[in-house]
This record gives structure tokens, C-alpha cells and sequence, in this order.
């Protein structure tokens, strides 16, 4: 009884709402007639095949339902199952679209906050990666709520071709943005872009990247929603569960790339950002690179067996009350007595070694150099207001000049 | 809304039957099947599968609507019960039945 039942499925090209609409009902008729013949007298399995006889063919059954059902958005119960599916898709994918989003969010803000505390000049070009990999998640809660709204779309063939042309359109808009920036990204890299490295800084800097952020996101999370519904139009009828299926495999991959996504925002910000800190605080300076700083030799021998994360925090804390005793000063100094208030302002003056290895930075070089930075209240923390190279840190090579408030124009640099 | 008078075609029995046993009590398919028979003392005898068809038409229409039944250890029973507009539309093709099978005696009674 139940393979016919399932020809009878199958045979109906239908969204599955619809589909469980009609499978229960007749497999409720099927139980009767069977319970009413064996009342009667027969045996199990010649009730059984007698209730599938009184029933008809199924083939011509399951025709004249899809007839009915094909143009109809389908009766109070199949509404109420369609919309129990797609508010419980719904918020599945909102709340992944908002989780993604949040941690989006507070990646680009910890490395904003760690561009303002450490990589003063050039933009982190990590963030690109973290920023195509969010979107890419973002793009998953859209093609999950497109294939859940597009099998309700199969039923209209027109509305489906549509939604493909538009989500094709959609689709290489998104794309082509995504392809620019990564071409100016790898452009900007290789040092083969045209314009000054401030003008691609700006251009490709967090907060203009944060700007640019609708371009990428609205036509590609577009173009997935419809891309899934075009994916869901065609499944819907074919694969039996088929949604069940695609819903396990989308919150594997959601759920494995929240946890990994999660792993590596801590790892390129927080960690970073605190061995960092916790390095220069300790006068460690020899570290060629901060990702050097992460390897588990250095751990180990810093911070002994993990979890490391508390227990930077707290060397972090501890020397950084031992460096700074007001806890003002947001960097850790080369050498304690280096912090000072300016006179008559609510500024604070510090001398930073700051050392940052950007190899694709023609300037990197002077970022290995003593700066001067000017520290203004800025909210509860601080901002840098100026910042100077110290006159004696910069290498021959460079050529500058006296610029504005004591700071230093690059005249030129070397090439790499 | 007004019910459309060809929702139910005069000429179409079956719906019509069906309704009207729809508009005594929510009942569900298989009861539907056997109260036909019992009351046309079997002379509706219908494929039972072709009764479905005509019971998601009638709901298609706004004429019945359905809830379903829960039932441990056995598949869900869907009753159908009538709407304002299917009892609209019942009281108009009873009345064009009646018309119609006036008419029709009318006819007869005159060719006999």
C-alpha cells in the first residue's frame, strides 16, 4: 500500500505542502476501506488489495489532483503548512543572515579598532577574505529561502523563468563587483596599481569596503534567493524530502562555517591584536611578522599551554596597568615614562615602536620605525590624531619633507 | 463575494451531492463514499478515488473548507465542513436542480 501511495506522490508534480496534503488523505481512505473490509471478513492482504481496487487507478487520481492543484495556492491547511514552512525557513534564515551579519559587523569593527590601534596606515587586507567569506554566508539563508519559496513557484512556469533571468542579472552583477575587488586587491598587492597608495587605501580600506558592502550584498543575496527558488521550482515534485536533505547539508555548512568563521575572526583580530600588543608591551620586537607571534612555539613560551585568549587578556591587563596606570593609553608603550599628557589638553603623547610587516606595503619599512603618535578622548577610548615618524627612524632611502602639525610628508620611497 | 452560479454545474450531480452531505455534518472522504451509497440505496457508486478530486475542486472553490483530525497510529483523517459560500452555492444549484428536474418532468410528463 505504501509503494502505490508513493506512485501516487510521485506522480504528482506538485510543492511538497501540497503533496502532504493529498498522501495522508488517501492513505486515511485506504485505512478505512481496508478496516471496513476486514470487518467484513476478508483477510488482511485481500482487503488490502480490494481497498486499493475501490480506490481506482491511481495514475488517473493523481492527474485530475495536480489539475486542481497546480494554479492554486492550495486550501487553508496547505496554506497553513506553506506558511509554518517558510516562517520556520524564515527565521532560520534571518537568524543566520543576522548572526553572519553581526559577525561581519564586529570583524570589521575589531579590525577597524585594530587598524586604529596598530596598522595605522595600510588597510588589512585579511579583511577581504573574512568580507567574501561573510558574504558567501550571507548568500546561503537567500538560496535556502529562495528554494523553499521557489517550489511554491514551480506551480507557475512563467513566474520561474522570470525569476531566472532576473537572478542570472543579479548573480553577474554581484559577481562583477566581487571580481573588482578582487582584482584591485591582487593589483594594489603586486604594487602594480596606478594611483598612490592612499587613494587604493581609501579605496579599499575598511570603511570604504564597509560602504561598498550594499553593492556586493544586495545583488548577490538577490541573486541567490532567486537562484534558489529557480532550484527549488525544479526539485519540487522530483526528489522526495529532497528540501529535508538540502536543509541538513545548508545548516551543516552554516553551522561549520559559523564555528571556523568564528575560529579564524578570532584568530586575525582578537589574538592578533592582543599578541601583538602583549609583544610590544613585553619589548618583544624581533618578531618579523605578528603572524610569527601566533605560532604555538611562541605561545607556548609566552603563555604556557592554552586557552590563550584569557590568559593574554590578563597579561595584557596586567602590563598594561604596570605601563600605563591611569589606563589611557590604548597603545602598550617601547618604554615605560614614553606617555605623556600634553600641556593644557586632554591629549595624550606617546613614542610607539610599532612594527608591522606589511611585505606588500612599498612603506612597510617605515612602519618597523619610532612614531610619535598624538592620542585624542575619543568616546570611551582614543584616537589617533597625529601621527609622526621620528626624524631619526627614517632610513636614508626615504626622502621626506616637514608636513603640517609637526607631521612628515613622504616625498618618495623606495621601490620594492 | 458573490458565488459564481456556474461553480456548480447544473448538469454536475456528484459536487452537488457532496456538498449537500458536507453542509449536514463535517465528514470526512471514505464517509462521504458510503453515505452516497447508503442514501442512493448504492446507486451512487463512485471509483472512490474519483471522489477526491471532486472534494479538493469543492475546497478550491472557497465552497468547504478542511481541518485535520489526529489520529495516534493511524494517518491523519481530513474533515470537510461548508463554507458561507458554499452553502450559497449549494441553495442556487438545488434550485436549478429542482428547476431543471421540473423541466425535465414537464417535458416527460408531456411526450408520455
Amino acid at each position: 500500500m505504501r509503494s502505490d501511495l508513493s506512485r501516487l506522490t510521485k506522480r504528482l508534480r506538485l510543492p511538497f505542502w501540497h503533496r502532504d496534503d493529498i498522501e495522508p488523505e488517501v492513505a486515511s481512505h485506504l485505512e478505512d476501506a481496508e478496516a471496513d473490509l476486514r470487518a467484513q471478513g476478508r483477510a488482511e492482504a485481500e482487503a488490502r488489495q480490494a481497498a486499493l481496487e475501490q480506490l481506482g487507478d491511481l495514475d488517473s487520481v493523481a492527474d485530475s489532483l495536480q489539475a486542481i492543484h497546480q494554479d492554486w495556492t492550495g486550501g487553508a491547511t496547505v496554506q497553513q503548512r506553506f506558511l509554518g514552512v517558510v516562517l520556520s525557513w524564515g527565521v532560520l534564515a534571518a537568524g543566520a543572515a543576522l548572526a553572519g551579519a553581526a559577525a561581519f559587523l564586529a570583524a570589521t569593527h575589531m579590525h577597524y579598532a585594530a587598524m586604529s590601534l596598530q596598522e595605522t596606515w595600510g588597510p588589512g587586507w585579511r579583511l577581504g577574505t573574512i568580507a567574501l567569506a561573510a558574504l558567501s554566508a550571507l548568500c546561503l539563508p537567500g538560496f535556502a529561502a529562495g528554494l523553499v519559496l521557489g517550489a511554491g513557484g514551480a506551480r507557475v512556469p512563467q513566474r520561474r523563468s522570470r525569476a531566472g533571468r532576473v537572478a542570472y542579472a543579479a548573480m553577474l552583477l554581484g559577481c562583477g563587483v566581487v571580481v573588482l575587488l578582487i582584482a584591485l586587491e591582487t593589483l594594489s598587492k603586486k604594487g602594480g596599481w596606478p594611483w598612490p597608495w592612499p587613494m587604493v587605501a581609501n579605496l579599499l580600506g575598511c570603511l570604504p569596503r564597509v560602504a561598498l558592502l550594499p553593492l556586493i550584498v544586495i545583488p548577490s543575496n538577490a541573486a541567490m534567493l532567486l537562484l534558489g527558488m529557480r532550484a527549488g521550482a525544479r526539485v519540487a515534485g522530483r526528489a522526495k524530502r529532497v528540501h529535508l536533505v538540502i536543509a541538513a547539508l545548508l545548516a551543516a555548512l552554516l553551522l561549520g562555517g559559523a564555528w571556523l568563521w568564528r575560529d579564524r575572526v578570532f584568530a586575525h583580530f582578537a589574538v592578533r591584536s592582543l599578541v601583538m600588543r602583549y609583544a610590544v608591551a613585553r619589548g618583544n620586537l624581533r618578531c618579523a611578522d605578528v603572524g610569527q607571534c601566533l605560532t604555538p612555539e611562541y605561545l607556548r613560551r609566552e603563555l604556557g599551554s592554552p586557552p590563550y585568549e584569557p590568559k593574554l587578556r590578563q597579561a595584557f591587563k596586567a602590563e598594561r596597568a604596570r605601563l600605563d596606570p591611569g589606563g589611557k593609553a590604548l597603545f602598550c608603550l617601547h618604554a615605560p615614562g614614553r606617555l605623556r599628557r600634553l600641556p593644557g589638553t586632554s591629549a595624550l603623547r606617546a613614542e610607539v615602536a610599532y612594527h608591522y610587516n606589511g611585505s606588500s606595503d612599498r612603506l612597510g619599512a617605515l612602519h618597523q620605525r619610532m612614531w610619535e603618535i598624538t592620542l585624542v578622548p575619543w568616546g570611551r577610548t582614543w584616537r589617533i590624531a597625529d601621527m609622526r615618524l621620528m626624524q631619526e627612524g627614517i632610513p636614508p632611502e626615504f626622502k621626506v619633507a616637514q608636513g603640517p602639525a609637526g607631521t612628515l610628508r613622504i616625498l618618495s620611497a623606495p621601490k620594492q | 463575494m458573490s458565488p459564481n452560479p456556474n461553480i456548480i454545474p447544473p448538469d454536475s450531480h456528484i459536487p452537488m451531492l457532496v456538498l449537500s452531505l458536507i453542509n449536514q455534518e463535517p465528514t470526512y472522504g471514505y464517509h462521504i463514499i458510503k453515505e452516497l451509497e447508503a442514501r442512493s440505496h448504492n446507486h451512487f457508486r463512485l471509483k472512490e478515488g474519483s471522489l477526491y478530486p471532486v472534494l479538493h475542486q469543492l475546497e478550491k472553490d472557497g465552497l468547504v473548507t478542511t481541518r485535520w483530525h489526529l489520529q495516534r497510529g493511524k494517518p491523519n483523517r481530513r474533515y470537510y465542513s461548508i463554507t458561507a459560500r458554499g452553502r450559497k452555492a449549494l441553495a442556487r444549484a438545488r434550485g436549478q436542480f429542482e428547476a431543471h428536474v421540473k423541466a425535465t418532468r414537464l417535458v416527460m410528463d408531456f411526450s408520455t
